[in-house]
């Protein structure tokens, strides 16, 4: 697979990569192309195809992007938290600005008068939807911003992860809980149980925010960490590539993609066009541990 | 004793730290002091929150899409830890079966494959492993004891009692006819050497510690299982 770098990759060993960084440079297109392939026909069809033309716009922003500055690394936490970045410097306000140039004409007319606000913001104001987006404060007035401003701060996370691991800073195993990403934090999407090279069949939560893949051990809910109450749950009569991984010591779920039955699977995009498994594992009472910025709820 | 905060707050910590549940972000938290930025976010969705989701406000969401996710339904499965029991390598092995415990339906293992988290076997298997299925769905498999008396062609079903019984008997029978106490010089040996013992393969250290206890103070010699490959 082109679109990663596995860390520590040892051919045919029996060490278990702890980390792979994406590829910022094709972590977007792929994620366009994948929501082009699911829309046609999907129930919501025209967000799908919203969404591939949003990454497509990360897409643009990557290869627009200056080189970031790296944070000073500090001890004891995720080298990339939003913490060691901070909301004082201005560093990410470029790739949020470029994203919303690149998306607001590219989108439906509709659209376009919905996310004016987003070109004439001023910094403050994008900082405040920036931290609401942290802090995962979805209201009605600014959840259809969100994931604009999700794809802003994703395009500069991922391409500051790229450069922390050029000068092999990542964290290693055992340095932070599994529950976030070891790199900056934040919540996964969900997981991915990847297929080939030394990762084969084993189980990767996919970052939110900077797209990093860090192991975690199989059948453990991502959550609370139980091992002895999980089940899997797939639509019935499908393949199974897309599950809720449910664990009812906690009453949460964390949705997981196959890799190997399902060629091509994004786990942001595939998330989102799985929507119908999450509504029915929310009426099955379990709540949704996972963020993906493609897909929020205003509460 | 005074107490106060200062004092409570290494212990706070370590609290914080103790219970795995709980995110060492409140850590971060605590000493950067600088605003509260919550990593653990739990959502519930259901066909009324999409209405409040980010699709609904970009006006994206079709009338008829709530319709059509409603005409799905769930399957469940489930994904079992084990250890493949044919030799001492114990490799990890997955076991998925479906038949939800919780509904009282029955259930039944559908697929066997290696774990690849297992630091051993890291997912893979030898045909004899990959093939537990058909060992565990054998229609030939032994579920119970059965006795076939000498002289007989039938095998009769017995209770575990019944076997374990007959074993012992014919066991003390055999040692009190062959043990050796002495040997011709005189030496004691103790020796039980007409009745050789062959134990599990995947055992634990525990089941090890056990059957050398119980096998060397007979004073059986011919001990042997499969922890010595």
């Amino acid at each position: 697979m082109s679109m990663e770098q596995p860390i520590n990759f040892v051919p045919g060993g029996l060490e278990i990569p702890f980390l792979h960084v994406a590829d910022a440079n094709t972590l977007f297109l792929d994620r366009a192309l994948r929501f082009e392939q699911l829309a046609p026909g999907h129930a919501v069809e025209d967000y799908l195809r919203f969404m591939a033309t949003v990454a497509k716009g990360q897409h643009a922003a990557v290869s627009q992007m200056a080189r970031p500055w790296l944070p000073t690394l500090q001890d004891g936490r995720p080298p990339l938290s939003v913490d060691a970045i901070g909301f004082d410097s201005n560093a990410w306000l470029g790739s949020l600005r470029a994203v919303v140039e690149q998306v607001l004409p590219a989108s439906p007319t509709a659209l376009q008068a919905q996310f004016q606000p987003l070109a004439d913001a001023s910094d403050t104001t994008l900082v405040g939807l920036a931290r609401a987006y942290f802090s995962s404060e979805f209201i009605e007035d600014n959840v259809a911003l969100m994931p604009i401003v999700g794809a802003g701060l994703q395009v500069y996370w991922s391409v500051l992860v790229q450069q922390l691991a050029q000068v092999q800073a990542l964290p290693l195993r055992g340095q932070a809980a599994l529950d976030s990403c070891p790199v900056c934090g934040s919540m996964p999407v969900g997981g991915i149980v990847r297929s080939g090279g030394a990762s084969q069949g084993l189980r990767y939560l996919a970052c939110s925010l900077c797209a990093t893949q860090w192991h975690m051990e199989r059948i453990h809910c991502v959550a609370c960490g139980d091992s002895a109450k999980i089940g899997y749950f797939s639509i019935e009569g499908e393949n199974g590539a897309i599950q809720a991984e449910a664990c009812d010591a906690c009453h949460t779920y964390t949705k997981l993609g196959h890799a190997e039955k399902s060629p091509g699977l994004e786990l942001v995009a595939d998330d989102v066009a799985s929507l119908a498994l999450d509504v029915l594992m929310g009426e099955e009472g379990y709540q949704r541990y996972g963020l993906n910025s493609c897909l929020l709820l205003s509460t | 004793m005074k107490s106060g905060f200062r004092q409570d707050f290494p212990i706070l910590l370590k609290g914080l730290f103790r219970y795995n549940e709980c995110h060492p972000i409140f850590f971060y938290w605590f000493l950067s002091n600088t605003m509260q930025i919550s990593r653990r976010q739990f959502f519930k969705l259901s066909a009324a929150a999409l209405g409040s989701s980010s699709i609904a406000a970009m006006g994206l969401m079709p009338a008829q899409a709530l319709a059509e996710v409603r005409q799905f339904k769930l399957a469940r499965t489930t994904e079992t830890r084990n250890t493949c029991p044919y030799c001492s390598v114990a490799c990890g092995i997955i076991m998925y079966s479906i038949g939800d415990k919780a509904k009282n339906a029955k259930s039944e293992i559908i697929h066997i494959e290696g774990d690849p988290d297992h630091p051993v076997s890291r997912g893979s298997l030898c045909p004899k492993g990959a093939g537990l299925l058909e060992f565990v769905h054998s229609k030939t498999r032994v579920t119970f004891p059965e006795y076939r008396a000498p002289g007989s062609n039938e095998w009769k079903r017995v209770s575990w009692e019944w076997a374990v019984e007959r074993i012992a008997k014919l066991m003390k029978e055999d040692r009190d006819q062959h043990f050796i106490a002495k040997n011709d010089k005189g030496q004691t040996v103790n020796r039980w050497n007409t009745v050789g013992f062959l134990a599990a393969s995947a055992a634990s250290n525990e089941a090890g510690y056990l059957t050398h206890k119980v096998l060397r103070s007979l004073g059986v010699v011919a001990l042997d299982n499969q922890a010595r490959v």
